[in-house]
């Protein structure tokens, strides 16, 4: 009788460690799986991810409605070119873009010396979004040389993709 | 025993601080959300199988693989549109006569078929739309049902279905024979066969009179699509044609029939206004037949 009790224990202690064992292992699995998906990039056009985004950025723009959200992105590609950081926001380009018409930084600073003013004004005169591409038409206006009855202006349309929070690539009429 | 307790907590601490999911893309854009019904929703578990097959078969015409694409689209939708891969390819060097990109909108969904808007243009993001004043873009509906076997199909071009009616209607002066109906996303393509049994000239169509083929829907009389159709059928002459109306494939009204509203059987006709009223004065019948599904 007492061998029995004795064997019976066993055989509970035995299924506990065995069942922890498997909570072990799965939990295991979720983990290695959780890496793992972190690890990975679904259906995204990978191209530029030129820094590091601060979690505050990221904060900022989770709490954006998309329409704002496409016009900060743009607002940072423009102010890199203000501010001369000219390979950042050559950087944003979307690679199949650069390798047609701005095979190389050079000439990409070329263009945008030429095109936009030295302090540059956007009006959004319309935003678009066709399924997972955003169609900006954009106001440059040039506020240095405006005059009593001439405000230099120019439109020009803009294409952004999303890849994920801050991982946007731009590609724009190129004329 | 302690070990494994210890154990236990270490990975549950770490799946803890690995488990912080990010929070998706808030965007106004929802695929499969029908813009026909805001209620209506492609079920979740077809959403990324429908995608894919969209994708597959895209990325196909895309890079001309056409054989690839052609056996994608369903038997019936071949049929009527591309009965050879000759055919097809045409379509495909059109549509795609550069690289191009796309999106899509669920639109409606009835009956197990998913119909989705598809629009296809040039590849914005490499060409950053230089050049062009106007976004433009090529539009179709693809329908996706499960087949017999539970795999997922294609029809493109608004092409839905084609359904074996082969209905036959008999009187004195003819013998009418409605083979199948082709269903687009907006349409029905009756074919039909008709036979002159007389030996009189037989005027189901020509124009002249008001809702001479008409498609009854519901309470409503639908005229045929085609302003044009001359249905007019010689002694003893049997012609084959395909008569269209307009009936949305989501729509609850139901089909009863077709009816010829003004079936004229002259001695003569020619076809004109001035002689049209002689011509009827010395008519051996005017009648009108209906034909019920």
């Amino acid at each position: 009788m007492k061998q029995d009790n004795i064997k019976d224990n066993k055989v509970v202690v035995g299924i506990v460690v065995l069942a922890i064992a498997i909570v072990v292992m799965i939990l295991l699995n979720i983990v290695i799986s959780l890496q793992e998906n972190s690890s990975e990039n679904n259906n995204t056009i990978n191209e530029n991810k030129i820094e590091q985004s601060t979690d505050t950025e990221i904060q900022k723009l989770q709490s954006m409605e998309e329409y704002e959200r496409i016009k900060y992105y743009f607002n940072k590609y423009i102010s890199y070119i203000e501010n001369e950081e000219y390979e950042k926001a050559y950087n944003l380009l979307y690679q199949d873009f650069k390798n047609t018409y701005f095979k190389t930084l050079e000439s990409y600073i070329k263009y945008v010396k030429q095109k936009y003013p030295a302090v540059i004004t956007v009006e959004y005169t319309d935003v678009a979004r066709l399924g997972k591409y955003y169609v900006l038409d954009i106001k440059f206006v040039d506020l240095i040389n405006i005059t009593d009855t001439q405000t230099p202006s120019f439109t020009q349309k803009v294409i952004l993709y999303e890849n994920n929070w801050n991982d946007f690539v731009i590609s724009f009429q190129a004329e | 025993m302690v070990l494994l307790v210890w154990l236990i907590i270490m990975i549950a601490n770490a799946f803890l601080k690995t488990y912080n999911p990010e929070p998706q893309l808030n965007t106004i854009y929802q695929p499969h959300t029908s813009i026909m019904g805001s209620n209506q929703k492609v079920p979740t578990t077809l959403q990324e199988p429908i995608e894919q097959l969209i994708d597959t078969y895209f990325n196909y015409c895309n890079s001309k693989q056409y054989e690839q694409a052609y056996k994608m689209i369903s038997d019936n939708c071949k049929m009527v549109y591309y009965p050879t891969i000759d055919i097809f390819k045409k379509y495909v060097d059109t549509v795609f006569n550069e690289e191009k990109i796309y999106y899509i909108q669920n639109f409606s969904n009835y009956d197990d078929v998913y119909i989705y808007r598809i629009r296809i243009l040039e590849n914005i993001l490499k060409t950053g739309l230089t050049g062009k004043q106007d976004l433009s873009y090529y539009e179709e509906k693809m329908a996706i049902e499960k087949n017999e076997q539970g795999n997922l199909v294609l029809s493109i071009r608004q092409f839905i279905t084609s359904e074996i009616l082969n209905n036959v209607y008999e009187d004195d002066y003819m013998k009418i024979w409605i083979e199948k109906k082709d269903v687009y996303y907006e349409q029905e393509i009756y074919t039909m066969k008709i036979q002159n049994k007389t030996d009189d000239i037989i005027v189901i169509a020509d124009g002249t009179e008001q809702y001479e083929i008409f498609l009854q829907v519901g309470s409503q009389k639908r005229s045929a699509i085609n302003d044009n159709n001359y249905i007019v059928l010689q002694p003893r002459e049997t012609n084959s044609y395909n008569i269209g109306f307009t009936k949305f494939f989501d729509e609850s009204n139901k089909t009863y029939g077709m009816a010829f509203n003004a079936v004229r059987v002259l001695k003569s006709y020619s076809g004109l206004s001035i002689t049209k009223q002689q011509e009827l004065n010395n008519a051996t019948k005017l009648y009108s037949i209906e034909l019920p599904f």
